[in-house]
């Protein structure tokens, strides 16, 4: 029984027919963040013109290797910085997508931008081509922490950047913010908080930063001249925020993630978070298609090469198993706030959900809803608030 | 005997490090057996473990052919000695086996005090000692201080010993000549009665338990049927030879020789080293002096860890038995750790020796309770009862009182560490016998101590506080009465058996605040906070708690990279695998190894 279901699972993954989403990373910064560990390069006038054609090709090759054209719900322009691409290059890339796939009616398309690095016109360019959502990269509304980030941008660029975007029209944006930096007392975090309120954006992403092994920042923490935030400071900021949002009008949808209304949501972001098929593309950009995840280079130079001499750059494809798929739509799906669906995990891998798991799991999963981690309701598994804060302790059961 | 005169039977004796192994490497290539290019470093030491450690633990002997500079062929037969304070006797019965030492003293570093230990084993079997000085390529050497050491303090002429460098081959061609005119020939009488010590034995699938052996009279061939004299056992002879290393069998070995001898023997416990083998036809009229059946001194629970199966421990351990006389294990229960086994060694080396070859060759994860040494528990009732479990301590009001094993230790050490030493010493509860300056600079101390404080950490301590120059030997002197404790460990109010441990009673109250601080960097935040206890009876004299965990969370989860996320969540699990649940507390399996290491700050 068990052995025809997941071999007709893995078979039906093949060709699936739901909507993909495209990630398009653009690895340009004017100067890379010392906590980033996201691929880009400060010298990108050397390689921009050259990248852009092979992104281009690359997408013309990958498309025509899919079972007919495939439709595209989701567009999502990462970084890097994003808001560097100039208008001539943005719309060979959306005319290039335009061409090798189907465009949903209602596609989301959004772009990472970098108020240290925008103008009006600029804006208006990306509007004009199609992009329907600006993701800002605030991080703080305090010079000192925008400074301790080593950002570009202060105060003021952020606040005159919004008044550009909604001046120019976008109707949906969202602000990333970041807590948990060296010297931000909690007071200097609600004073951001209460600022972004006052912005008002549809979206906020907001995150404790992380020292991310081999970054400048690890390296200053290792060699103790940056201090890491307490825990219980890092969680009371984490609280403070949701509570403050929330009495805004926001809904918390994911861990780090809050929309006014359902249909702010990042559609995008959600499909990781659900297992679904996305494409990325570009140097070191992650797919998942038919139940196979690829990694492109993570190097500019080897990736422009590879897309010219063979028309992909993976350095990486894994096909996952049966167990692999379930393992992941499990974790990614307890990072949202709706939880895991008992109903649509049996919908998609035809077995109960707890069939799957053996007892130590079971046994485990029952000590955190005792100490009140976790909610089994409504058919529904999900972390509450305290359960987020361990949430990589409580999916590590399942994983 | 014509053919004695061409054959010398020696040893190499050194300090840890002296380089014993590199001078056996050179010879070897000098008499050209081995090719340099096939030479792995350090031929003789042919454990992994052993290379690792620079430290020779089962010996290994070969047979060279040396032409001399006078044009004759002579025999050497090279016998290896194990380098380390744990096997001494095993020392001893490889020196009786020979009737000389070349004695390598490092000359950037003198005399230690393991050389001395050596030496006296080698005066002790009559042995003609050969110094020489090694290491003599390096600019720090310091022969002229070197040699006064050795005359001063070992009373061995050392005015003509050969200044070499094991390393570069300097000075050993005008080494193995003064082997063939220091060294003398064996003797002993062929046509007598066999009289041959065993002074090595190790088990191969094929042989079943190879003797190696050093024949004093008579001789043995294939077919002959052997008898061990302290157990009357009964062997027939299949295969007789020599080692080039490899196995090269021969048609006979006559008195004088040294080499190896099978005889479907099942374990090398019923072949004990320093034990005597005559032919049961023809025995010899007294078995050779010196033979002792070794003692264990040291015991610890070995358990199975989380996922491990008892069985393969199990089969492991005998594996290991039929190859070590001075292992020995049985089975035991613990309340923390189920089913297991207390198993007996020569020292605290010995055990890590064995605990790593489980890991290591046999590919299994074990759990070591704290090391204890042998209690003798008088009781009331006047019966006598050893305790090799501390767990195992009778209810205190059957106990009249308790002795422990006590050790006469000699540490040597540059006397600028001496204050730092006595202290150290003092801290375990040492007694000192006496001092000398053996030379301007350098120290012997002689101490009285409870075995019990040597095998915690004392040896990492001595090495710690002397920079690596303090040296230390010791040997089982009696037992003695002593106000010993029970020191138990409870983790979340549940004891903890397999951290329990016997401790005297002015030391509780430190070891327990090592314990439970050294465990509260271990153990993990939980869902609840963890209090860590060490109690002797009902009464807790320390106390920590590992706070509950309030933060455990990737921020970010975009860009697609989920694997990344998944195999930091994997590792997470993997990490709880490795943990071993008490009651309701979760602890890592090198828990158990911590709470025993040397800390210099605690």
């Amino acid at each position: 029984m068990m052995r025809t279901n997941k071999f007709e699972y893995i078979e039906s993954r093949k060709n699936s027919k739901e909507p993909l989403g495209l990630y398009i990373h653009i690895p340009f910064c004017i100067r890379k963040c010392p906590y980033c560990d996201f691929y880009s390069i400060d010298n990108y006038e050397d390689f921009r013109k050259k990248y852009i054609e092979a992104l281009i090709k690359e997408i013309k090759v990958r498309a025509s290797l899919m079972r007919g054209k495939r439709l595209v719900d989701t567009i999502f322009f990462g970084g890097g910085t994003p808001s560097l691409l100039k208008y001539e290059e943005l719309s060979e890339i959306i005319s290039e997508i335009k061409r090798s796939f189907l465009l949903a009616n209602n596609i989301e398309i959004s772009l990472e931008c970098n108020p240290g690095a925008l103008s009006f016109e600029t804006l208006q360019d990306f509007k004009t081509l199609g992009v329907n959502r600006i993701s800002l990269g605030v991080q703080s509304l305090n010079n000192n922490v925008l400074k301790v980030l080593g950002r570009i941008h202060d105060e003021d660029k952020v606040l005159e950047t919004v008044k550009l975007i909604k001046a120019v029209g976008f109707q949906n944006y969202s602000l990333d913010l970041m807590f948990g930096v060296p010297n931000q007392t909690m007071d200097i975090w609600l004073d951001t908080v209460e600022k972004v309120i006052e912005l008002s954006p549809t979206h906020i992403s907001f995150y404790s930063l992380e020292f991310m092994e081999g970054t400048p920042f690890d390296i200053k923490r290792q060699a103790g001249v940056l201090q890491e935030t307490s825990s219980e400071l890092d969680r009371e900021m984490y609280h403070r925020a949701l509570d403050r949002f929330e009495e805004a009008g926001y809904s918390q949808y994911e861990i780090s993630n809050m929309a006014k209304s359902e249909n702010t949501r990042c559609r995008h972001n959600l499909k990781y978070w659900n297992l679904e098929e996305y494409m990325g593309l570009g140097v070191s950009a992650h797919s998942y298609i038919g139940g196979v995840r690829f990694e492109n280079s993570r190097n500019i130079e080897e990736y422009i090469n590879c897309i010219n001499e063979k028309g992909n750059s993976f350095i990486r494809a894994y096909e996952n198993t049966f167990e692999d798929d379930v393992t992941e739509y499990v974790f990614t799906s307890l990072r949202k706030n709706e939880g895991l669906c008992l109903e649509d995990f049996e919908k998609r891998f035809h077995i109960k959900f707890w069939d799957f798991y053996d007892m130590e799991c079971i046994r485990q999963w029952e000590s955190f809803v005792l100490a009140d981690f976790v909610v089994e309701k409504d058919g529904y598994l999900r972390l509450n608030r305290k359960g987020m804060d361990i949430s990589n302790r409580i999916m590590s059961i399942f994983v | 005997m014509e053919y004695q005169k061409y054959i010398r039977n020696f040893s190499i004796i050194a300090h840890i490090d002296h380089g014993k192994s590199t001078l056996a490497d050179r010879i070897i290539e000098m008499t050209g057996l081995v090719a340099h290019r096939d030479m792995k470093e350090q031929y003789l030491d042919n454990m992994d473990l052993e290379r690792e450690r620079g430290i020779t633990i089962k010996l290994q002997t070969t047979r060279l052919m040396y032409k001399a500079k006078n044009g004759q062929e002579y025999i050497f037969n090279l016998i290896d000695t194990p380098g380390h304070v744990d096997f001494n006797y095993e020392v001893s019965r490889s020196l009786a086996a020979c009737e000389g030492a070349v004695l390598v003293v490092d000359a950037t570093q003198g005399v230690e005090a393991q050389t001395l230990a050596n030496v006296y084993l080698a005066l002790d079997e009559n042995l003609e000692i050969l110094p020489v000085l090694n290491k003599m390529d390096l600019a720090s050497a310091r022969p002229d201080e070197c040699k006064e050491e050795i005359e001063e303090v070992i009373g061995l002429d050392a005015s003509n010993a050969p200044e070499i460098s094991a390393k570069t081959g300097l000075g050993v061609d005008e080494l193995l000549e003064r082997i063939i005119d220091g060294v003398p020939a064996p003797e002993g009488d062929v046509n007598a009665p066999l009289k041959a010590l065993i002074f090595d034995s190790k088990y191969d699938n094929y042989l079943g338990v190879i003797i190696y052996t050093r024949i004093f009279d008579g001789s043995v061939k294939k077919g002959d049927v052997i008898q061990l004299m302290s157990t009357n056992k009964k062997y027939e002879v299949t295969e007789v030879g020599f080692c080039s290393p490899g196995l090269v069998p021969t048609k006979e070995l006559k008195a004088g020789e040294v080499g190896y001898i099978c005889g479907s023997i099942k374990q090398v416990a019923d072949a004990r080293v320093g034990d005597t083998i005559t032919l049961a036809s023809r025995p010899t009229a007294e078995p050779l002096d010196g033979y002792k059946k070794v003692q264990s001194m040291v015991f610890c629970g070995i358990y199975p860890a989380e996922g491990e199966k008892y069985e393969g421990v199990k089969d492991a351990l005998e594996k290991l038995q039929v190859n070590d006389a001075a292992f020995s294990f049985e089975p035991e229960t613990s309340q923390a750790l189920g089913y297991g086994f207390r198993c007996g060694f020569l020292g605290l080396l010995h055990m890590e020796i064995i605990v790593e070859r489980l890991e290591r060759e046999f590919d299994l994860s074990v759990i070591t309770t704290s090391p204890s040494v042998i209690y003798k528990v008088i009781k009331t009732d006047g019966t006598v009862e050893m305790l090799q479990n501390p767990s195992n301590l009778p209810a205190p009001q059957e106990i009249d009182h308790i002795e422990e094993p006590m050790v006469k230790a000699n540490i040597m050490i540059p006397n600028e560490y001496v204050g730092s030493i006595m202290e150290l010493c003092q801290q375990r509860r040492g007694t000192m016998l006496h001092m000398e300056y053996i030379t301007p600079t350098r120290v012997q101390i002689h101490y009285d101590m409870p075995l019990n404080e040597v095998i915690y950490d004392f040896f990492d301590a001595l090495k710690s506080k002397t920079r690596g120059y303090g040296s230390l030997e010791y040997e089982f002197d009696r037992y003695e009465k002593s106000q010993l404790v029970k020191l138990d460990v409870l983790l979340n109010r549940d004891l903890v058996d397999a951290f329990s441990m016997i401790v005297h009673e002015s030391k509780a109250y430190n070891r327990g605040r090592f314990v439970c601080e050294k465990l509260k960097e271990i153990i993990p935040m939980h869902q609840f906070e963890v209090p860590i206890q060490a109690s002797i009876g009902q009464k807790v004299i320390a106390r920590e708690t590992v706070r509950a965990y309030r933060k455990d969370v990737i921020a970010k989860c975009y860009g697609g990279d989920i694997s990344r996320k998944k195999k930091l969540l994997e590792k997470q699990k993997e990490g709880k695998k490795r943990m071993r649940q008490f009651g309701t507390v979760e602890v890592p399996q090198e828990a158990f190894t911590a709470v025993l290491k040397y800390d210099e700050n605690k």
